[in-house]
């Protein structure tokens, strides 16, 4: 019944609490390896799950403060995440292919330049599409400071797009 | 009309106001091949989600996951069986040069044993078991015939040393 159970609820999650641990990480065998323990730990816990709000929120907050241990041990500063490959539609004009990926640049760079906790917000809502109740779980903050923010993140990049988009209209 | 929904729901993000199917619903707006111009810069941030969430453990993540707990064989595992977690046992170059070396090692005994001159088996056959009949003393009245027979047990004997000793190196490696 627990590994049925585990199976088709826990385990599916691996991939969100995969990222979140790169995040914090910046390495992938070391989020592997975060993720490995979140599961053996929640594993373990198996008979406390009914009394859990949210599993998904238990697992991503289990898995921050995992991530947050290993880096205490190393106690090193958070090196900026690696570039990830990006893809862009074969059907566009390459110029116009080139100006977006311009743009999907900036945008993650400004999402890398936010604070911490705007740019968790933001992972934990428009990555993994987690509720305000369980990002506030995961995030130990009120529902007002998910909200102020999400508000605060999503506008510093709005407004990393409209000077993005002002500079080319003068190119 | 879409537009319009669109830049309604594209306000209400930027207060952080929207749900999450609102958000589900821009983010299919902009996945469109085709989308107005004017929101074509708000196209560049749901496409950048995308790109985060196609990130993704390695592959075979979730045998190594269910091996980390000791349950990567559910179907014979029962519910309450497992309260510890199980660490996965692999067998290493050094196991395998251990099965080389085992087999060498049962070869040199087989040949060993074939190089036992007959009378000596039946002694000890006798420990435990009725004496053989008279007839099968397994000796040889010619001397070329006992010279060919111990040859052919000496090249089976060789033969099972080399073929441990080659699994032996093999394994090592």
């Amino acid at each position: 019944m627990h590994v049925e159970a585990f199976k088709q609820h826990i385990l599916p999650l691996k991939d969100k609490l995969f990222r979140f641990a790169l995040h914090f990480l910046q390495n992938v065998q070391e989020a592997e390896d975060a993720v490995q323990d979140v599961m053996a730990g929640v594993w373990a816990r198996r008979a406390e799950w009914p009394q859990w709000n949210s599993i998904p929120a238990y697992c991503m907050t289990a898995t921050r403060n995992n991530c947050l241990d290993r880096l205490r041990r190393r106690r090193i500063r958070v090196l900026p995440m690696e570039k990830a490959s990006q893809v862009g539609s074969p059907d566009r004009d390459p110029h116009e292919t080139m100006t977006d990926k311009q743009m999907i640049q900036r945008i993650r760079q400004c999402m890398e330049e936010l604070p911490p906790h705007q740019q968790q917000v933001i992972r934990l809502r428009e990555m993994e599409g987690f509720s305000y109740n369980e990002i506030a779980e995961v995030l130990d903050m009120t529902l007002d400071q998910v909200k102020v923010n999400l508000f605060r993140g999503r506008n510093a990049i709005r407004k990393t797009i409209t000077k993005e988009e002002a500079q080319w209209k003068k190119q | 009309m879409e537009k319009a929904i669109i830049k309604t729901l594209l306000e209400k993000y930027w207060q952080a106001e929207t749900t999450v199917e609102e958000e589900q619903a821009l983010a299919a707006y902009f996945r469109q091949e085709t989308i107005d111009p004017e929101l074509q810069p708000y196209g560049d941030l749901f496409a950048y989600f995308g790109e985060e969430q196609q990130v993704t453990a390695g592959p075979g993540f979730d045998e190594r996951i269910l091996q980390r707990l000791g349950i990567a064989d559910a179907s014979s595992l029962a519910p309450d069986d497992a309260h510890s977690t199980a660490t996965v046992r692999t067998i290493r170059p050094f196991s395998l040069g251990l099965i080389a070396a085992a087999a060498a090692i049962a070869a040199l005994i087989v040949g060993l044993f074939l190089l036992t001159p007959p009378v000596q088996r039946n002694v000890l056959a006798t420990v435990d078991q009725p004496a053989r009949p008279a007839e099968i003393k397994d000796t040889y009245d010619d001397p070329q015939q006992a010279l060919a027979a111990v040859r052919h047990a000496l090249l089976i004997a060789s033969t099972h040393l080399n073929e441990g000793r080659q699994q032996l190196t093999g394994g090592r490696k």
